[in-house]
């Protein structure tokens, strides 16, 4: 079963693989400074990308472009196209709550709500218009079971959020950005403030959930990217420089800039 | 002794010196306000009207009038100024109206409560005809109390922190959801404090009250009628030739003090709890 998962993994990306989320030519400026330029690529489908590159290459602005958060920065500009299945997010007209209803979103400093632990799941049900009782407390239990949270908070679902370990906040967030039926699940350095055996947790649930979601996730960690990623994302000032299968990228990299960064010449 | 631990002694001898002066004027005041109120307060002093010009009877018209006034006035203030506090800390950036308001607030919180008083006479008594009264009262001591809803309003909801906001907003949220769902509650302690807080500034004034809601013994029958309050009390018994008076006064004091000081330590106790759910 695994190795048969990882076989289709082994395909070039260009042929078969279906782009849940195609990018062309995008640019961000943040006023006069150029922070991503001309970037195109495809995400494929149901597979976990990682986004690599030193602090500073627009990674996290690279993530926060793919569902329109980056708006919320003052002075962003935003250029080019980005199109989920088809069509494209940036186009006038289009509802930016849908967008990041579609793209979810977790954040590197787990962000709970204020508010308990149930209603951080619910929030987004609720705010997309379920109201019963019922199917909320249905949807609390299968997302925090998603996120393998349940049988941790199963006995205190009103405590708050913040009564959490910081991994447990990490999951929380998951299962909360899962509630409201996302496509894709953007993940901006998921781990980085989380002790081992939580970044373990989530590394495991990230290849769980790639069953069921397209998983991007930006990582500073080479390591984390060998082992959840099935395609990576080399970023560099604000370039692609580089992209393709995890075992090619790792084994065979083809641009100098990939293989120095590889090899640790700068970070 | 080297010079720097000598001067380390000094400044600490210093601040300690200050902060007995501050606990000591306090200590004095609690003491001899408890002293002397205590002694004159009994049952009747809560439950009766005054009688015989404030010689005899109890001061039933003084706390119930005070009760009434400064809720009346709270509730004013605050359906105005949350709104407004909302608005300032959420547009200032971007709209000139929100920071015209917020500099607004500001002013209107270092004037002095008698010019309240003087124009909450000429507003509310005069102009809009409502006589001296509870109500012309209340809304004078709104006014009052208006800028420290606004300004802390405005300061908590500024320090909910923007990965809160995103955290809401990623999932799909409006702006507007965002505010009533999330910064409202992430702010709800220090809202709720900021209303305790403007009650007990209001419950101690006497000077915006003195020509609005004027003084009566009795319990105002309507929001029209003439209405005493705690603070008038004390200045109007304190002023009278006669010491049965003068212990009245004190009992006024006594339980003025108790109310601002338990409203205070609510508060506090208030914070707390609600603070449970907040995000650090």
């Amino acid at each position: 079963m695994l190795s048969s998962k990882r076989l289709t993994t082994l395909q070039p990306l260009q042929s078969s693989i279906r782009g849940k989320l195609v990018v062309e030519n995008l640019n961000v400026y943040f006023g006069r400074l150029h922070a991503l330029k001309n970037i195109s690529i495809v995400i494929p489908d149901r597979q976990v990308t990682a986004i690599i590159g030193p602090s500073g290459c627009g990674k996290t602005t690279f993530l926060r472009s793919l569902n329109r958060m980056i708006e919320l920065i003052e002075g962003a500009r935003v250029t080019g196209k980005v199109f989920l299945d088809g069509f494209n997010i940036y186009s006038s007209g289009v509802d930016v709550s849908d967008v990041r209803r579609r793209v979810g979103m977790v954040f590197q400093k787990p962000n709970p709500l204020p508010m308990s632990i149930y209603d951080n799941i619910a929030f987004g049900p609720r705010i997309h218009g379920i109201r019963y009782r019922k199917v909320l407390d249905k949807l609390v239990e299968e997302f925090l079971k998603a996120a393998e949270l349940w049988d941790e908070v199963k006995d205190r679902l009103k405590d708050p959020a913040t009564s959490l370990s910081g991994g447990q906040q990490q999951r929380l967030c998951i299962a909360r950005a899962l509630a409201v039926n996302p496509e894709v699940l953007l993940m901006d350095e998921p781990t980085a403030s989380l002790d081992p055996i939580s970044s373990m947790k989530v590394e495991s649930l990230i290849r769980e959930l790639k069953r069921k979601y397209t998983i991007i996730v930006v990582t500073h960690n080479l390591q984390q990217a060998m082992r959840i990623a099935d395609y990576v994302a080399f970023l560099f000032m604000g370039e692609l420089i580089e992209h393709g299968s995890a075992d090619e990228f790792f084994s065979s990299p083809r641009k100098p800039k990939t293989i120095e960064y590889l090899r640790g010449a700068f970070s | 002794m080297r010079r720097a631990m000598l001067e380390e002694m000094l400044i600490r001898l210093l601040m300690a010196l200050a902060t007995v002066v501050v606990l000591g004027f306090l200590l004095v005041i609690l003491v001899d306000i408890a002293r002397r109120g205590v002694s004159a307060l009994s049952l009747s002093m809560l439950l009766e009207l005054p009688r015989n010009a404030g010689r005899e009877g109890g001061l039933l018209n003084a706390i119930v009038g005070s009760l009434y006034i400064s809720s009346l006035a709270t509730l004013f203030s605050a359906s105005v100024g949350i709104p407004a506090g909302l608005y300032i800390a959420e547009f200032e950036g971007k709209s000139r109206i929100a920071r015209a308001a917020g500099f607004a607030a500001e002013v209107l919180s270092g004037v002095p409560s008698i010019i309240f008083g003087v124009y909450g006479f000429i507003i509310f008594v005069i102009m809009l005809n409502m006589g001296v009264s509870l109500l012309a009262g209340a809304l004078t001591l709104a006014c009052l109390e208006l800028p420290i809803i606004i300004k802390v309003t405005e300061e908590t909801v500024k320090l909910v922190p923007s990965r809160v906001k995103e955290a809401a907003l990623s999932l799909g949220a409006t702006r507007w959801e965002v505010l009533s769902k999330v910064t409202v509650r992430q702010a709800a302690p220090g809202i709720a404090t900021a209303v305790l807080l403007a009650f007990a500034r209001g419950a101690g004034e006497a000077a915006p009250l003195m020509f609005t809601s004027g003084y009566s013994n009795f319990v105002p029958s309507s929001l029209l009628s003439p209405a005493a309050n705690l603070p008038l009390a004390v200045y109007y018994l304190i002023m009278m030739p006669f010491p049965e008076a003068h212990i009245r006064a004190f009992a006024a004091a006594f339980i003025l003090t108790v109310m601002v000081l338990s409203i205070n330590w609510g508060s506090r106790m208030l914070f707390k709890r609600w603070s449970r759910y907040v995000v650090k």
